[in-house]
Formats: structure tokens, sequence, C-alpha cells
């Protein structure tokens, strides 16, 4: 079958929609059929975020089979439109009025949330089927849009790679730092923690000066380490020796980084806020769930370093948790097959 | 641009059906009743069979004619010869009118106007114009807090969601509010329990409307599905567009750029006058100027 | 402004006021941010000498600061003058600003009170649709004008209706005098046999003084009613005319008249009062009298005493005794009063048959008579069932109740008496 794997481009930024489409096409052209991928640029400010929506409307694509992935993708034309949604616009849904967003709650706003949830209605029920790629999506999209839809959950970059190791004496996170995902709260936590544990996080983003900062002013500036950007191979080693891996995003979407943990035999700590990732950790049977203070997250942490026996549990749990976890039934159910 | 001029040709009473569609017809034509002496017309539309103007504009060959037949009208070989449409709400009679006929909503509702709303977003609607959340709105069922009509609209927009029968059923429908009615109301507006409605009786349907507001999942659910179904069934809009095209005075011709445009934009339902319309119609306005420079 | 029709401030505002919440000032948040924020009311003076001062380190600092304070001192005079100057400007501006604030208000709430586009364009559907309906309605009118009067149209249909009018009332006269015609049109038998009242074995002088009521206050509530309309049409022709009383009072106030009654002491004793009163039998007398004699002619508590034909043969005599333009009287009691039927009206053996007053209408309009009015008098006030007064907060059924009461006292005890007041045509 000819596919063509729709999705939007924010010019200049990697992310995870990216990593998912390109993985797609890839797993398709694997499972015998042309796959391409097609991108038009969007932009995210209120004033303009209709245009590309606009412009997918006017796409000409000739192809058997459409799959549409991120906003505004999905306001591409074809009798057979199939959509995995990573996430919605959130910006105009749950995450108007918050610092990140130009969505506020004035009439204008307002007016331009009412226009998207419907355009974004209207055109995610031309599909033949939608299907997200967690639970959390799926139930934004019905509490949000009155759309039903079905997860459908791919495993993480680097899954055949990563691999369990030995507990060593340092927690792990790898992500963007932003502030939606709250890597401050791994570092503040760190003040908190009694046993001698080290954090490390790596990935690049705005608030890595703001990071270092805090460290220092806590004083556990060398109790933590930022790597920056770390290569495939160095993430793998660095999850494998890793004592467990802290993940505190708000209300994440789907979030490789706890499947990725899972995957080395790390257990995660998240807090009760992180939405998708919490489709994964199971307080006490794959991971632990805090409240989401420092003091509580350092708790965590200092309990995994003083039971080993507990650490070692969890850590299997996890990594028996996503075995399933396969590209083949994703591609089967994406084509109808 | 000018707007085509449509004549009205009009009998003792006009049928509710007519009335919405020469409301809507008035969002891209200008009309006239026969009243007065017309220049020539893009076209003709009789709101009765029974019009007087009739035997007269049917002589008149040049200007196309389409006729609302109310349900008891007869329609003569001669007239249904010569109009170029006949428009009925009554589907027993398409197939006696022929491939001429337009089949029109009999209970109908200003889709266009009364434009959804999504229960989360009615939340903060309510949040920001400092209402009472969750709000609950009855009407046409016994209801401690009467409205008038001038704010029934208003209340079911900003509603979590409403017990309501009657003549505000439609309107609360296309405003995706979450309906609560009774099983009459339901049958008439062609809605099913639990799929656009929920059916309840008199007695405990504002209770249901309650226990609606509570969950939202199933209440944006059934508002969404609610203004499917009015845009399904009950829009004379898409009638009048079909009316003007076939009649040959539709606004835009689908064959120009600017006409796709407004294909693509009907097609995401795009209110009339909208801030996006404005805008594709002025950077369209521009490109043609350039062109003609 | 939202652009959604349904979310104007204003009908969001009406829907507050209905749900009978507070209104609102303005929406959440935005009064706060509009106020800007206080600019630190430093007098300038102090922040010129301080920056003097900054300036001026330790070494200058005597011979500059010296400086500093002259200057300062300067800058305050100048100041000074300035600020005052300033502070009238500000304060005018204040006043400006107040004056625009208010016209805006007024402006906006003129907006506000303005209908939406939407409005105005439902406005013009409505009023194209109507136009045109109007426009219809006119046409069907026409039509049935120019069936009616087809020379003229709708005009002429009124002058085309009083025509036929007459043509076929003048006919029904002429079938009417045939013999034998008349009894077609009311089965002999339902009406009892006529009582005379000069007839032996009834002392109908004696039974009147007992029941009627005083004479003179009946004289007055007469002349209270019809003295108007008599006077308008004389000279009057008043039938059992009795003693007199109400030709004499007529007399007196300059109306002419004559009367005619069956009883030869009553004609004697009008006569006594110098009344023109004939004695013998009204139809006899009217077949006598040359057709429009009359401007009036009053038949008070009468026609209850006649058979129905004698009623309609009086109603025809009067048509064409009445000159053009005249009036007839015929006051009778009510029969839809129950207490009038019940009481009154079967204690007068001499009545015949009560009068329904469509009936008495209808006879009127088949004599020829172009308007015929039927007015009523005297309702039985006194033996009204009484409302339930439960005062101002008083439960539901009392309404009921008492809307009950008032249909019973309109049937029961409606109006005693009524008149037919019928006109002649004009010439």
């Amino acid at each position: 079958m000819d596919i063509a794997v729709c999705g939007a481009q924010v010019v200049f930024t990697r992310g995870g929609a990216e990593l998912l489409m390109e993985q797609l096409v890839e797993r398709l052209a694997a499972a015998g059929h042309r796959a391409e991928l097609i991108r038009l640029p969007g932009a995210w400010d209120r004033e303009r975020v209709f245009d590309a929506a606009l412009a997918w409307r006017f796409v000409p694509v000739d192809a058997d089979l459409v799959i549409a992935t991120n906003f505004p993708s999905y306001f591409v034309r074809h009798p057979r439109k199939i959509v995995w949604l990573p996430h919605q616009h959130r910006i105009a849904y749950d995450a108007a009025d918050t610092p990140w967003s130009d969505f506020g709650l004035d009439d204008q706003s307002l007016d331009a949330q009412r226009l998207l949830a419907d355009w974004d209605t209207r055109a995610l029920s031309e599909a033949e089927r939608i299907f997200t790629i967690s639970g959390v999506v799926s139930e934004r999209l019905a509490r949000y849009n009155g759309v039903a839809s079905q997860p459908l959950y791919h495993p993480p970059p680097l899954y055949d790679e990563l691999h369990p190791g030995p507990f060593g004496n340092y927690v792990f996170c790898a992500t963007r730092l932003e502030r939606n995902k709250r890597p401050e709260l791994l570092v503040e936590s760190l003040a908190h923690v009694q046993a001698p544990v080290r954090a490390v996080v790596a990935g690049r983003g705005s608030r890595r000066d703001n990071l270092i900062r805090r460290a220092r002013e806590l004083g556990v500036g060398d109790r933590v380490e930022l790597p920056g950007f770390v290569d495939d191979d160095e993430l793998v080693e660095r999850f494998a020796n890793a004592l467990a891996v802290v993940y505190t995003p708000h209300e994440e979407d789907y979030g490789y980084v706890t499947l990725q943990a899972f995957r080395a035999g790390k257990p995660v700590i998240t807090t009760a806020d992180s939405g998708g990732v919490l489709e994964w950790v199971e307080d006490g049977v794959t991971g632990l769930v805090t409240d989401g203070t420092p003091a509580g997250i350092a708790k965590a942490i200092d309990r995994l370093a003083t039971d080993h026996e507990l650490v070692e549990r969890l850590g299997a749990a996890a990594r028996e948790r996503v075995s399933t976890l396969s590209w083949a039934p994703v591609v089967a159910r994406l084509t109808g097959a | 641009m000018t707007r085509p001029l449509i004549e009205l040709l009009v009998g003792r009473d006009t049928s509710p059906t007519a009335r919405e569609l020469v409301t809507r017809v008035r969002r891209w034509c200008m009309l006239r009743a026969s009243d007065r002496a017309l220049g020539p017309v893009a076209a003709r539309l009789a709101t009765s069979a029974r019009a007087p103007g009739l035997p007269a504009a049917m002589h008149d060959r040049a200007t196309p004619l389409a006729v609302v037949v109310a349900r008891d009208e007869t329609v003569s070989n001669e007239l249904r010869d010569r109009a170029e449409l006949l428009i009925t709400d009554d589907p027993a009679r398409v197939d006696d009118f022929g491939p001429r006929t337009l089949l029109a909503p009999a209970y109908t509702v200003d889709a266009e106007r009364h434009l959804a709303i999504a229960p989360f977003l009615r939340e903060r609607w309510r949040h920001r114009l400092r209402f009472p959340s969750p709000f609950t709105v009855v009407l046409g069922f016994p209801s401690p807090t009467p409205l008038r009509p001038e704010t029934e609209a208003t209340a079911l927009a900003l509603a979590s969601a409403a017990a309501v029968r009657g003549n505000a059923t439609l309107v609360a429908l296309a405003l995706g509010t979450p309906v609560v009615t009774d099983a009459a109301t339901a049958a008439l507006l062609g809605a099913t329990d639990g799929h656009d409605v929920l059916v309840a009786s008199a007695s405990n349907a504002a209770e249901v409307a309650g226990g609606l507001a509570a969950d939202m999942v199933e209440a944006a659910r059934l508002g969404c599905e609610a203004r499917a179904l009015v845009e399904r069934e009950h829009d004379v809009g898409p009638v009048a567009r079909t009316m003007l095209t076939r009649l040959g005075v539709a606004l835009v011709a689908p064959d120009v750029p600017l006409g796709s445009l407004q294909l693509r934009l009907d097609e995401l339902h795009t209110p009339f006058d909208a801030s996006p319309v404005r805008r594709a119609v002025a950077a369209c306005e521009a490109l043609t100027s350039a062109a003609v420079a | 402004m939202t652009s959604h029709p349904d979310l104007q401030r204003r009908l969001v505002n009406e829907l507050r006021a209905d749900l009978g919440a507070e209104p609102q000032q303005g929406p959440a948040g935005e009064t706060a941010n509009d106020v800007a924020p206080h600019i630190t009311d430093e007098p300038k003076t102090r922040r010129a000498k301080r920056a003097a001062r900054r300036v001026a380190g330790p070494a200058w600092h005597r011979f500059i600061g010296r400086i500093a304070d002259a200057t300062a001192t300067r800058l305050r005079t100048n100041q000074s003058t300035e600020r005052d100057r300033l502070a009238v400007e500000d304060e005018l501006m204040h006043v400006e600003v107040e004056l625009v604030h208010g016209e805006l208000n007024a402006f906006r709430a003129a907006v506000d009170a303005l209908p939406s586009i939407d409005e105005v364009q439902s406005l013009t559907v409505n009023l194209e649709l109507m136009k045109g309906e109007l426009g219809a309605f006119h046409q069907t009118l026409e039509d049935l004008g120019r069936a009616i009067s087809p020379g003229a149209g709708i005009d002429g249909v009124p002058r085309q209706f009083a025509e036929l009018r007459t043509q076929i009332n003048a006919l029904d006269r002429r079938l009417r005098t045939k013999p034998g015609a008349i009894a077609d049109d009311f089965p002999a038998g339902s009406a009892p046999d006529v009582v005379s009242t000069d007839g032996p074995g009834f002392d109908y002088v004696g039974f009147e003084h007992r029941f009627r009521g005083d004479p003179d206050e009946i004289l007055a509530r007469t002349e209270e009613r019809y003295l108007e309309l008599l006077t308008a049409n004389q000279p009057v022709l008043d039938i059992g005319c009795g003693r007199g009383e109400l030709l004499a009072g007529l007399a007196a106030r300059g109306v002419r008249g004559e009367g005619v009654d069956l009883d030869a002491e009553m004609i004697a004793e009008a006569r006594a009062r110098g009344v023109e009163a004939h004695l013998g039998d009204a139809l006899e007398f009217l077949r006598a009298t040359t057709e429009g004699s009359y401007g009036s002619i009053c038949a008070i508590q009468v026609v209850e005493h006649l058979h129905i034909r004698q009623v309609v043969e009086l109603l025809d005599l009067a048509a064409t005794r009445l000159r053009p333009g005249g009036v007839l009287i015929a006051e009778t009691p009510n029969p839809t009063s129950m207490i009038v039927l019940s009481r009154s009206y079967i204690l007068d053996p001499t009545h015949v048959w009560p009068l329904h007053p469509s009936l008495l209408t209808f006879l009127c309009e088949r004599a020829g008579f172009l308007e015929v009015e039927e007015r009523f008098f005297g309702p039985a006030e006194e033996l009204y069932l009484p409302m339930v007064d439960a005062g101002d907060e008083s439960p539901p059924w009392v309404a009921t109740v008492n809307q009950a009461f008032t249909q019973l006292n309109q049937i029961l005890f409606g109006p005693q008496d009524y008149a037919i007041v019928a006109s002649t045509p004009d010439e």
C-alpha cells in the first residue's frame, strides 16, 4: 500500500513527535508498504494557529491511505484518513491559561479556543479510525472534543538497545530542560536526600542555566551532573547503571523516559500529576508515585537507595511491564490489516 | 462586489421552512419582496405555491425560479415544468416532484448562528463571566427559575447540561449542549436515546441533566453528537447554498481560487463572517487585485 | 467582545438578572489589571538632593555638597511653582478624563441597546416577508371585491351590499304579506293563546298597581333610558301608552308625541293630562296611519303581551310608519336572566311568550330595519352571590371560585330588561 504519513513541522525544532513520525515511516516500510512522510510547517501562536490547519485542507495527497499525526496534520483531506494522535494542541486545551500558553481566559482567547475545538472535532471526525499514543491523550480527546479514540502504545526509541545493569549511585533523568518537564524538582529534592546519591539530568533546553543556579543555591552543585546532549550509546549506559529514574513532568502525554527506564529495568519515581507516566508507574509495583514536593521525591530516592531488595523487585516488574511493546501490532492496526 | 438581488414572491402565510430559508439566503443575497418595481433580478424565490406573483413570474423564463411548496399546497403541472427548483419539507413528495426537488428539514434551527461550544469551554466561560458552575438549565420542563425567551439561548450556551423540550431543544442541540429531553421530542427530531440525547420523563429530566453535568466525558460526547445531528438533519444552510448554486446565483463559483477556498472553509463549517473567512477573502482580494494590476 | 452571538455581554447580563444574581461590573480579572501601577511619590527635591550626594565623592563632599544644596534649593523654588502649575493642569485633565469617561459609558450603553447585526438581519427578512404577505392579502381582497362588485372593486362593496339588503328585505315583506305565507315561517301552536287584557276575569290595573312597582320610579327609569333617543327622533308614538305618563313627561321637555292603548279608562286619564291618546288596537291604529309619520315608535313592556304574528306585524308596520332614519324602541323582560323567568315574567298571566333578544333582533332585521342594537338594563345586583375575599395572599382556589361565582351571577341574576333599538335605513 502507498501510505502517506502526515505531520506538522516546527522548523528548527525536534522532539518526540518527529521521532514518532520517522519511526512510523520506517516500520511501515519494514512491513512492506511504500511510506513517505509529508510535513508542513505550522505556527503555534494564537493569531496564526488556524493558518496551517487551513493549509492542510489544500494539500492534495495521492495515496491509498493517509496516517495523520499531530495538530494540524489531521486537517488533511483524504477518503481514507487514519489519525494517530500524539497529543492535541495542548496550549489551547488543558494548558490554556498557563505561563507557556498565549491562550488565556479572555474573550478573544476563548473565541479562538471555541473555533479550534470545533475545527478539531470536525477534522478528526472525518477519519476512518482515530488512535492516540496513550490513554491520557484518549481521555483528553473524549473530555475536550467528545471524540472517541483508542490508545495504541508503541515502543520507545532505543527499545532494542536498552538493557538492565547494576544499580549505581545516581538517579537519572533524560528530558528536554523545559518548564513543563519540571527538571528543577529533581535538583531541589537532592537537598533533602540523606543517602549518598547523585543526580544526572541529561538533555538540553532553556532551563539549563536556571538548573545550575538552583543547584548552587541549594549547595548540591557537586551532586548534580548536567551532561547536556548525550548520544544513544551513552544514554543506554546511563540508563543501565542508574539506581532509578526520576521523571516528574506536568501532565505528560506518553513519556518515552518512563518506557526507556522500564526497558532498562529501572523503577521510576514520579509525581501524582504526571499524566501519561501514571499509566505505567504503579506505586510500589513498578516505581514510586510521590506528592510532587522536593521532600517527597527525596524520601522516595532515599527509600530506593537504602532498600536493595525493593529496588530490584520494582526494576524487574518495570522491565516485565514493557516487555510486550512492539511495533508490529501498531503497524497492523494503523493499516487496518 | 454587490450581492445578487433575489425577488421574493410571498403568499399570505409564510411557512417556517420558507422563513428559515429566506433568512439564510439573506446572508449571500439581497432580497426584495415583489411589491415594488425591480430591475432585472438574479433569481426569484416564491415562498408559497400560491404566491400571487407566481403566474406572472412563470412567464419570465429568463429568470430562474425556485418555489417553496407548503405541505397543503398542490403544484400545477405548468409550475412543475417551469420552476427550476421545488423545495419541500415533506419527504413523501420528493418522488412526486422528481429531480428538481430539494428536501428541506421540517424542524430547523440556524446552526450558523448558534455555534457549538464544547463543555470544557462552557466551564471556562462560566468562570470568566462569574456564573455558577456546574450550571444546569431546565426549559420546557417544570422549573423553579423560568427564563425569558431572549436569554434562553445564552443560558443554553453556558449550560453544563440542559433538560429541555419544545422550541428551545433544537437551539440546545445546535449549541452542542448535552441535552436531556422527553421521548416525544427526541422522536420528532430524530434523536436517539443515549446517542445524541438522553431521554427522561418529565419528573426526572432535571435530575438526569444534573448527573450529566457532572460527567464531562459523556457530556462532551453527547454535545458533539447533538451538533452533528443538527448539521446533518436540521440545518437549512446547506439547502440554501445548494438552492443558490442550482439557480446559478451562488456568490462564488467553485472553479476560481476563491471558490475552492470557500469550499474548504465551508467544509470546516466556518461560521459565516468569522475571522478566518474575512482573512481568507481579504487575502484572495489582494491576489485578484494584484493580478489585475 | 466575543464573536459568539449567544454570548453577547448584554444577553449574559440579562440572563444573570433573570437568574437573580447580582449584576457584574466587568469580566473577572480585567478591572484589577486596568489599574496602572502606583508610581513612587518621592518629591523631586529629595531625589535631586540624593542624586547630588551620590555624585559627590568623599573628597569633594563639602564643596560639591554645598553646590548641591544650593542647586537643590533653587530647584525647590523653581519646582514648587512648576509643581503648582502641573497640579492645576493635572486637575483639569482629571476632569476632562472624567467627562470623556462619562461620554464613553453613555456611548457604550447606547451601543449595547442597539439591536445586533443579527437582529437587524432577521428584521430585514421579516420586513420583506411581511411586505410580501401584505401584498398577497391585498390581492385576495381585491379579488373578493371584484367578485362582489365587478365594476368598482373592493371600494364598491359596501354600497353593493346595502342595495342587496334593501332588495332582499323588500322581497321578503312582499312574500309575507301574501296570506298563509307567514304561517310557514312560524309553526302554529308554539305559543299559548293570546290573553286579552281587556277581557273580563283579570284585573290588570289592580295587578299592575300591586306588582309593577312605583309608577314614578318606572317613569323616571324609562325617561333615563330613552329620553335622548326620543328627543332626537320626533314625533313619538307610544304604543301601550297607558295613562300617558311618559308622553306627558316628554311634552314637558318639548318633545312631541302621541299614544295608543286598549284600555279606555287609562286613555281617559291620559287625555286628562293633555296627552294626545288614541283608544284602540295598536296594529289597527298603525295600519290606518300614513307611512313615514313618526320619528320614533316606542313599545315599553308591550311585545311580551303579543302573539308572535302580532309582533311580526307590529315590526313590519313600524318599519314603514317610521320615516327614514327613524327609531323603534321595544323594551321587554330579558328571558336570558333566570331570575326574570322564575319571578317577574311568569308572575304576569297576560304574558304570551318570552322573547329572546336574538329572536327580536332577527325579526327586526327581517322587517327591514337597518341597524339593530340590543341594550340591557338592570342586573339584579342585590341578589349577587358574594365574592370570596381572602386578602392579598389568597390561595389559588379563591380565584377559581370567584370566577365561577361571576359566571353564575351573570346567568342567574343578569340584566332584567332589554330593549331593541332598531333604526330604519336613511334615504
